[in-house]
């Protein structure tokens, strides 16, 4: 009967515990549309910088991080890519060249970083070819073709089929000079990405480097992220001499911003959650106060503390059990929403193109943080009943009973 | 049988301020089956009295006896399990849950007991047919007029079966008829079942009905009239 009374008592008094509900919901409700939002931001930006610049998992002479010079190679590298492919977690696999050089056009030069790629495999794995905003990716030029990002042609005032000449030392230590035309126009999500880096064809800039089968940098791209630690192992056993790093190794800016988006919910849901006890705790606190007479004489008639404290644990209990589902489906709702139009963020494109942000946000939510929120809920419920319920049982039921 | 047993019974309120002496030396016993009135004018100690019967509140000196046992050694748990099987209380305003039904109410403290389903709505209806209350298992209190809300109290203080029942002015609230209903119940279940009632009162309904009177003043019995014991 503990739990009829306490369910009864929670509609007891409607309007305060409606209100009280109310504030759940929508806090809950705000809360995981927040959670979706942060989520869906940065899983836009991580997966960009994932799909276009970084891939999974990259592998590196053992000193290529520390100087990046050609002569830090991976021996047999575009052999080992194909073994690297029978890995079935891995989706695509390829080989780059990276050579840092001189750029110029007839008005402008630069310092860039070229990567010399595989046209077909480098699309598999970094889907550059979807960046492409003018021109195409590799064919519109026969010979030579190169692909600039937009605001370095904009800095060197080159358009398509633009001549440009790359200066650079070959193995050798000479300075070497091939000129280029520009096949494609791309706008990456990265801006090193669109101001620093052109990508040629691995044969035109390997032709001049002393070695046509030199290869920088292997870059994996997997079918499943969870399993990258197995992936990871794997690709190490086939190239044991080398460095082989996942992602947050070879971004830990990217890893920070991941952590520091997981320390912001924290924050939320904390927040979210000291502001509901106290919520909780003044609501329950009166619906003691109010009740002094009857509780007292509860433990007047035989009632023992335990109970009493139980029953109004149990009524907050109830309090969240009604406020959280609503909650939960309010912001189910509107995330599944979102998740499939998208939440335009498009009046501030400029600043967020600028940093790598998409403009249209996707929210996304995962089953986890709505079972951590659930507990929440409920372990915050039952935290703020503490306070009541020791209220409670600290009557005496003689002064209780004379209470008016 | 002595179901009561109070021996020198003080109670000092506000001891280390201003003491107040509610009780000063109280001595009596009620024996099983008495019908019995403490009377006496407000503040005279009659409330006083009744809680440290009904074990809400402990003596500042002497001794409370009920059923052989001293209840001033019992712990608080052991005090409250004492109340639940050994008392019923009456209370001036009722104080029924006003979320449960009548049957409810009186189940509950069945429930507290740990009596099965079946055997607390057998009892709940059975109480609920000797106060005259059949047919209204499904009311809750605000739906039950005044005396009808006492005769529920009535019987919730008997369904636990106890050694007696404490009324603290039981009449307090209700009108002349509910009065002399409340009155003649609690009088019928006295003679036929043997139950033990006590209360405390004003009511000269009430002290008219009692078979013995035990009247307070400041703190002391200054009578004692026992119309069965000592016609």
């Amino acid at each position: 009967m503990l739990f009829t009374i306490a369910w009864r008592n929670v509609w007891r008094q409607k309007v305060r515990s409606l209100v009280i509900i109310g504030a759940m919901v929508v806090g809950l409700w705000g809360l995981i549309f927040a959670i979706g939002f942060m989520s869906g931001f940065m899983d836009s930006y991580l997966s960009n910088a994932l799909k276009y610049e970084y891939s999974h998992i990259q592998v590196h002479h053992p000193d290529f991080k520390q100087d990046q010079e050609i002569k830090y190679n991976i021996k047999q590298g575009i052999k080992k890519v194909a073994e690297i492919v029978t890995d079935t977690n891995v989706k695509a696999a390829t080989h780059r060249t990276i050579v840092n050089a001189m750029i110029g056009s007839a008005k402008a030069s630069s310092g860039v970083k070229v990567l010399g790629v595989d046209s077909l495999l480098e699309k598999e794995v970094t889907s550059f070819d979807q960046l492409i905003t003018d021109g195409t990716y590799f064919k519109s030029v026969k010979r030579n073709p190169l692909l600039i990002g937009e605001k370095l042609a904009e800095k060197l005032k080159v358009k398509l089929r633009s001549k440009i000449v790359l200066t650079f030392q070959n193995l050798e230590g000479e300075i070497v000079s091939e000129a280029f035309r520009v096949a494609g126009i791309f706008n990456a999500k990265s801006p090193i990405l669109n101001e620093t880096v052109v990508m040629v064809n691995f044969r035109d800039i390997n032709k001049n480097l002393g070695d046509k089968n030199l290869v920088s940098e292997i870059a994996v791209y997997l079918n499943d992220v969870d399993k990258i630690e197995e992936s990871q192992e794997a690709i190490s056993s086939i190239l044991p001499d080398y460095r082989v790093e996942k992602w947050d190794k070879l971004a830990p800016e990217l890893s920070l911003i991941v952590q520091q988006s997981k320390t912001n919910v924290f924050i939320l849901v904390t927040i979210f959650m000291t502001a509901l006890i106290f919520g909780i705790i003044n609501t329950m606190l009166m619906a003691v106060l109010e009740r002094i007479k009857e509780l007292g004489m509860l433990m007047a008639i035989g009632m023992n503390r335990i109970k009493v404290f139980t029953m109004i644990i149990i009524e907050t209990i109830f309090l969240g059990l009604v406020a959280c589902p609503v909650g939960l489906f309010l912001g189910h709702l509107t995330i599944s929403y979102f998740n499939g139009n998208g939440f335009d963020l498009s009046d501030y494109s400029q600043g967020l193109e600028k940093f790598g942000y998409e403009t249209v946000i996707y929210p996304i939510i995962s089953g986890n943080h709505y079972f951590m929120l659930s507990m929440g809920i409920f372990i915050t419920t039952i935290v703020a009943s503490i306070y009541p319920a020791l209220k409670a049982i600290k009557l005496k039921p003689a002064e209780a009973l004379r209470k008016i | 049988m002595k179901v009561i047993e109070a021996k020198n019974i003080t109670k000092v309120y506000n001891a280390d301020k201003v003491p107040v002496n509610a009780l000063r030396g109280v001595s009596f016993s009620v024996d099983k089956g008495e019908f019995t009135a403490i009377v006496g004018p407000s503040g005279c100690g009659k409330s006083t009295l009744l809680n440290i019967v009904g074990g809400l509140d402990s003596p500042s000196e002497g001794e409370i006896t009920i059923d052989g046992k001293d209840l001033s050694n019992l712990k608080e748990n052991k005090l409250i399990d004492f109340r639940l099987n050994k008392i019923g209380f009456v209370f001036q305003s009722y104080n029924l849950i006003p979320v449960l039904t009548a049957k409810e109410n009186i189940s509950l403290i069945m429930e507290l007991q740990g009596l099965s389903k079946k055997a607390r709505d057998d009892r709940a209806m059975e109480l609920l047919k000797a106060v005259g209350l059949e047919g209204k298992e499904h009311k809750k209190p605000s739906e039950l007029s005044g005396g009808q809300q006492q005769r529920v109290a009535v019987a919730r203080a008997l369904a636990s079966e106890p050694s007696f029942i404490l009324a603290d002015e039981p009449t307090a609230n209700l009108d002349s008829v509910s009065t002399n209903n409340l009155l003649d119940i609690m009088a019928e279940m006295n003679r036929e079942k043997g139950t033990t009632f006590i209360f405390s009162t004003h009511d000269q309904r009430v002290i008219n009905k009692a078979r013995r009177v035990i009247k307070l003043d400041d703190g002391l019995i200054v009578s004692d009239d026992n119309m069965v014991l000592n016609p």
